[in-house]
């Protein structure tokens, strides 16, 4: 899948270490490295990070045929341990060899490959990449996703966003991420190139890496945007970016406009998508074109993909009314595996996913998000399960989590010290992953309870709307 | 001339970090509380407190507490 092993063209640039592998090295490599694998449908854990090795271990997980749980190499070892523990997979391929070695039962077979001999739990012949749902909580919970349905994104992304040979990324998002490894499916697939950096926006490196290995486009959550908009990209001198794609959350439309200026004044295109993991992972596109009269607008579903506004009872509702966002495609997951046995399992799904956002469709059939229904928070384009945030904390003490603008909101209602709150928060923070700044703990004499005696987070919502988080 | 201590307190108030940190040190990603989102804060303290407006290349250049002292100097904020 996504190989082109005829071309000579680049796939991948390691930017930190000037190696730069052609399709044809890239499918030589990945051939290599699926020796490692040996049984086709043995799952494999590929702790990500950002460098080469990790990308081929990907790209030959996807050959072989291996099913392949991408997870985040900075996660706590903890949370790794237990997840290894659970779903004991035949291999394991952690680049930093910070995970690795602490695995019971496991032996490093080649350098950053740990392997389990034991027989492993069966998979589904169609499964191919397991995400996780929420973050880094270190929750169990993965979205399954089949060969048909990234087959099915990554061309319908690549016809919408016009993607080809002469294309390439720099990789400003995790592979681990949904939205990062479908930049990475898109690019290989349709014969372009992805750049690989362990530097950052913020650092002068990264951007001397956009000046020598010029990639034509950058993707990024709503963050990105902020970060590119204070450097400001005139200062930075990045001719060779004219494509940008936006996802993981809404950008004010103020900024949408800005960068979609720029990007037509540089012959390129702004696109604002709209994705789920579930949905392996993007469901919409704004076309530039439609800009900015569908300001606001999360765009229309890509190809093979319908979007239906439901009521509680999942009737379709009138055009222009709000409720619930449906979405039907190919691109929808087999379902979730919460545990090993439901590895084995096939399509529960029927193509439609329950997408827990709220929106309406305007006449010409554009997607309008303006809320959620489920109890998730977007902090900086993570999503964080807000129920499970809170079993990690309940060991303190009652408490109640909601989400603010990137703010993870924790109202306790054990009597605590500042200290000891600043302690929580710093913990919490740690174990997210997630920037210390946006998490905040307050203090309350009593939670508000509802009458069958379930946090009352509209009352809670009220309250965070009164401080202006 | 103005005194170190304003701009230790922008690092403690926008990293979030304690006031007897280790100065000279002190770095970009070096510590878990200096992350991109707290380098933003941290650039937007500073110009409030300094009453400035820093360059692009003086938000990805200041990368430990050593070189934003140094770079203020471009700013005309000189430090005893």
């Amino acid at each position: 899948m996504f190989l082109h092993p005829d071309s000579d063209a680049p796939a991948v640039i390691d930017a930190d270490t000037g190696r730069v592998l052609s399709h044809r090295q890239l499918a030589a490599a990945a051939a290599d490295f699926a020796t490692q694998y040996e049984q086709p449908h043995e799952l494999v854990f590929l702790f990500a990070d950002t460098s080469v090795q990790t990308l081929v271990a990907y790209v030959a997980a996807l050959q072989h045929r291996s099913p392949v749980a991408l997870l985040d190499a900075s996660m706590r070892p903890a949370g790794a341990q237990e997840l290894v523990r659970r779903y004991r997979p035949t291999v394991v391929v952690d680049a930093t060899a910070e995970i690795g070695p602490q695995l019971a039962g496991y032996h490093l077979a080649s350098p950053g490959v740990w392997r389990h001999e034991r027989a492993a739990h069966p998979t589904h012949p169609a499964l191919a990449v397991l995400l996780t749902t929420s973050g880094s909580t270190g929750s169990p919970k993965f979205v399954r996703l089949s060969r048909a349905n990234l087959e099915a994104n990554t061309s319908a992304i690549i016809e919408s966003l016009g993607i080809d040979a002469a294309d390439r990324a720099i990789a400003t998002l995790p592979l681990h991420y949904s939205f990062g490894m479908s930049i990475v499916n898109t690019h290989l697939a349709a014969g372009g190139s992805v750049i690989r950096t362990g530097t950052t926006m913020l650092e002068p490196d990264f951007w001397d890496v956009v000046r020598r290995d010029r990639p034509t486009s950058l993707s990024g959550v709503p963050y990105t945007f902020h970060i590119l908009r204070r450097l400001g990209l005139d200062k930075l001198d990045v001719p060779s970016i004219r494509t940008m794609t936006q996802a993981g959350g809404r950008l004010e439309t103020t900024i949408v406009k800005e960068f979609h200026a720029e990007m037509q004044r540089r012959g390129g295109a702004f696109h604002v998508m709209y994705g789920q993991t579930e949905a392996g992972p993007r469901m919409t596109c704004l076309p530039s074109s439609s800009l900015p009269e569908k300001l606001g607008s999360a765009g229309l579903p890509l190809r093979g993909g319908t979007i239906e506004i439901c009521d509680e009872l999942g009737e379709a509702v009138p055009v222009g009314a709000s409720g619930d966002v449906v979405y039907s495609g190919p691109n929808v997951m087999m379902g979730y595996a919460e545990q090993p046995a439901d590895l084995a399992l096939g399509d529960v799904h029927g193509n439609r996913l329950h997408t827990g956002d709220v929106g309406h469709l305007d006449d010409d059939g554009f997607l309008f998000v303006t809320g959620r229904t489920k109890r998730i928070g977007k902090i900086f384009g993570v999503r964080v399960s807000l129920d499970e945030v809170e079993q990690m904390l309940d060991a303190d003490g009652p408490v109640a989590v909601v989400a603010g603008a990137d703010k993870l909101l924790v109202y306790c209602e054990q009597p605590a010290s500042g200290d000891q709150l600043d302690g929580r928060r710093r913990r919490l923070a740690h174990d997210l992953r997630l920037p210390l700044s946006s998490i905040r703990f307050s203090c309350m004499d009593a939670l508000p309870k509802m009458a069958n005696g379930k946090t009352d987070y509209q009352a809670l919502e009220r309250r965070k709307a009164g401080t202006g988080a | 001339m103005t005194d170190e201590s304003t701009l230790r307190k922008a690092f403690v108030d926008s990293l979030d970090i304690a006031p007897d940190t280790d100065w000279e040190s002190l770095s970009y990603r070096g510590i878990e509380e200096w992350d991109s989102v707290a380098h933003m804060r941290l650039i937007a303290e500073l110009e409030d407190v300094f009453d400035i407006m820093i360059e692009t290349e003086d938000v990805i250049d200041m990368n430990s507490y050593v070189v934003a002292r140094k770079l203020l100097g471009k700013y005309g904020i000189d430090f005893a």
